[in-house]
């Protein structure tokens, strides 16, 4: 334990000198600006940023990757909220709660409530990478495909907080994004798929693409919508804040705690990541909240809970690559790649061969998270600019960002093709009162579950029974059921109480 | 239009769903339990309760919304990006009605077509379409 505290004062030392303090800040900053823009991940900052990190030395480049990483998924809430257009998928229930605010004219204050979440769920993540690394990587040993699978049928049974009034379109639009994901090879002998021999789908329809075109571009076409009429798309700014007062952050503690509870797990899961994580503490925080109508009208609480639970789990997935060298997330693959180029090996050999680079980036991951704090109240300034711009500048400026993330996702144009036509179906369908959550709930689920069912019934020999008979599998199973029956449980208890009163 | 909306899923259902009959069982299994789930919950629509009318508002501007998205997304590969964009924004602010002089529309949206094919294409370094 001394010998613990002992490195993180030398991580420290390390990580407060004037260049790894300009890469903090300049990886922190790009990440903001990558993050906040539509179809622009994490992912994608950090592989356009890789290059850079060749000639920089190795602890300068890390920490510039380790700003942008959480920079970009914090930044992806000020899209969410300024436009309803998550920037990046894990600020997707950002946008339930964040937009109709800033529609309402509190853009400011969700903006604040996403930056101080995300704030206190990125250092606690931190604070876990740095004093509990070796113990989490054991612990994430013990998620293999039952407990996977069990995760993302508990990521999909959150549907119900997502599915909006008429849930019969509501679990048509999850059946539907479940039936997406399966387009393409199939996970167990790659076999194509619905792909009607166009080669271009045999990696499936690029994720990317079908985020823009149904959540992006109807937005666009609805600020169309209110063009040349005397509709007003957002009311008028009603407080200029600088910041949140104490007592506005305090009132939302146990929203906070509990959601980076869920983030700090989640995060810890493989392949699970910042999106899996928000979704889950969403829907938790709404079935735990006195007023769970108000969810999705316009309340702090959802982007509190959003926001803190993706910002907790960036940590998680950090513990998995450096300790077991295995990468929790697209974007932990590139952190990886970075390592390797620099020589070190990920895996449970790093810290034990080389512990002053990882104890600096483990101090410097701290000090990101509270730069982007600092950081994020200028962009908040800036961004509440976006809500006085003209629709008429705003849209074709949204629609070219668009078009440039899905094209930039994988170099193809069809991508393109895709984000419009599914833009054009999803703007359809939003007027017929089918809701694009769940879609893209049922997307991002589909692989997960699908991948790590048959792989389960591969390693139990087709016991179908697995999924009960691993504890952490099971408890993952009991709580996708309590979370299923939950509202109906609810619903009934409300309806007793009524009758006796 | 919910009943159409309804019939239109089953009658895409039936057909993937044909599309996926050569198919080993491990490949087909998950599409055709959630086909199958689809085709009952659309059956739930089209004998279910009609839900009151569907309003299309400002369509006719919406409808050119819709083809200038197309046409850009077409054009692009075309004309190149910068010329393409640069003219779609200058067009879609005029039909968007932005009021100023003349020579403000083309001269911001000139600028604003500048500024991201120098952003992503010369510092971010993304590959041109």
């Amino acid at each position: 334990m001394h010998d613990t505290f002992q490195l993180i004062a030398v991580g420290f030392a390390h990580a407060f000198t004037l260049p790894n303090i300009i890469a903090m800040i300049a990886g922190t900053s790009i990440g903001i600006i990558i993050g906040a823009l539509p179809g622009m991940s994490a992912t994608t900052g950090m592989a356009l940023l890789l290059p850079v990190t060749f000639n920089i030395p190795v602890e300068c480049g890390l920490l510039m990757l380790a700003g942008v990483y959480c920079g970009a998924v914090y930044g992806g809430s000020i899209s969410a909220i300024l436009v309803g257009i998550p920037g990046t998928a894990a600020s997707i229930p950002t946008a339930f709660d964040g937009f109709p605010m800033a529609k309402d004219g509190r853009a400011r204050e969700a903006l604040l409530f996403a930056l101080y979440a995300s704030a206190v769920g990125g250092v606690a993540s931190a604070l876990v990478l740095m004093f509990l690394t070796p113990v989490i990587g054991r612990f994430a040993l013990k998620f293999g495909p039952p407990e996977m699978f069990a995760v993302g049928i508990w990521g999909m049974f959150m549907v119900s907080s997502v599915v909006g009034k008429d849930v019969i379109k509501g679990l048509i639009m999850a059946t539907i994004g479940l039936i997406v994901s399966t387009v393409g090879a199939d996970p167990v002998n790659g076999v194509p798929r619905m792909i009607f021999d166009n080669v271009n789908f045999i990696g499936g329809i690029e994720f990317v693409s079908l985020v823009l075109g149904t959540l992006a571009l109807p937005r666009v076409l609805e600020m169309v919508e209110t063009l040349r009429t005397e509709k007003v798309f957002y009311k008028a700014l009603v407080s200029r804040k600088w910041y949140l007062k104490p007592g506005e952050l305090f009132r939302h503690w146990a929203n906070i705690v509990r959601s980076t509870i869920i983030g700090l797990i989640v995060g810890i899961a493989p392949a699970a990541g910042p999106t899996i994580a928000a979704i889950i503490s969403y829907n938790q925080a709404k079935q735990s909240s006195k007023y769970p109508d108000k969810f999705g009208t316009g309340i702090a609480d959802g982007v509190v809970a959003s926001e803190t639970a993706n910002n907790a789990s960036t940590g998680g997935d950090m513990v998995l690559t450096l300790a077991l060298g295995v990468p929790g997330s697209a974007a932990c693959a590139v952190f990886m790649g970075a390592l390797i180029i620099k020589g070190l090996q990920p895996g449970p050999q790093l810290m034990r061969n080389n512990p002053i680079p990882v104890y600096t980036f483990f101090a410097g991951f701290l000090l990101v998270n509270i730069l982007f704090f600092i950081i994020g109240h200028f962009f908040i300034q800036a961004g509440g600019q976006v809500v006085r711009t003209p629709l008429q500048i705003l849209a074709p400026c949204i629609l070219v960002f668009c078009v440039l993330g899905a094209y930039a996702s994988s170099n193809s144009l069809i991508n393109v093709n895709i984000m419009v036509i599914s833009g054009l179906a999803a703007y359809f369908l939003g007027k017929l009162r089918f809701p694009m959550p769940p879609f893209i709930l049922g997307l991002i689920l589909g692989p997960l579950i699908e991948a790590n069912f048959w792989a389960s019934l591969l390693i139990s020999y087709n016991d179908y029974l697995i999924f009960f008979k691993r504890p952490l599998a099971a408890g993952f199973m009991i709580l996708a059921i309590l979370t299923l029956i939950a509202p109906t449980v609810h619903g009934w208890m409300k309806a007793k109480k009524s009758r006796t009163a | 239009m919910d009943r159409i909306t309804g019939m239109i899923f089953i009658l895409l259902s039936c057909f993937l769903l044909w599309s996926l009959r050569t198919l080993s069982f491990e490949a087909a299994a998950f599409p055709v339990v959630l086909f199958s789930i689809l085709i009952l919950l659309s059956l739930f629509l089209i004998f279910g309760h009609w839900r009151g009318r569907y309003t299309f508002e400002n369509a006719r501007h919406v409808a050119v919304g819709a083809l200038v998205m197309i046409v850009y997304g077409l054009m692009i590969p075309v004309t190149g990006f910068p010329i393409t964009t640069g003219v779609m924004l200058w067009g879609s602010m005029w039909l968007g009605g932005y009021k100023g002089y003349w020579y403000k529309l083309p001269l911001l949206a000139a600028l604003l077509a500048g500024c991201i094919y120098w952003v992503f294409f010369i510092l971010l370094g993304v590959p041109e379409p």
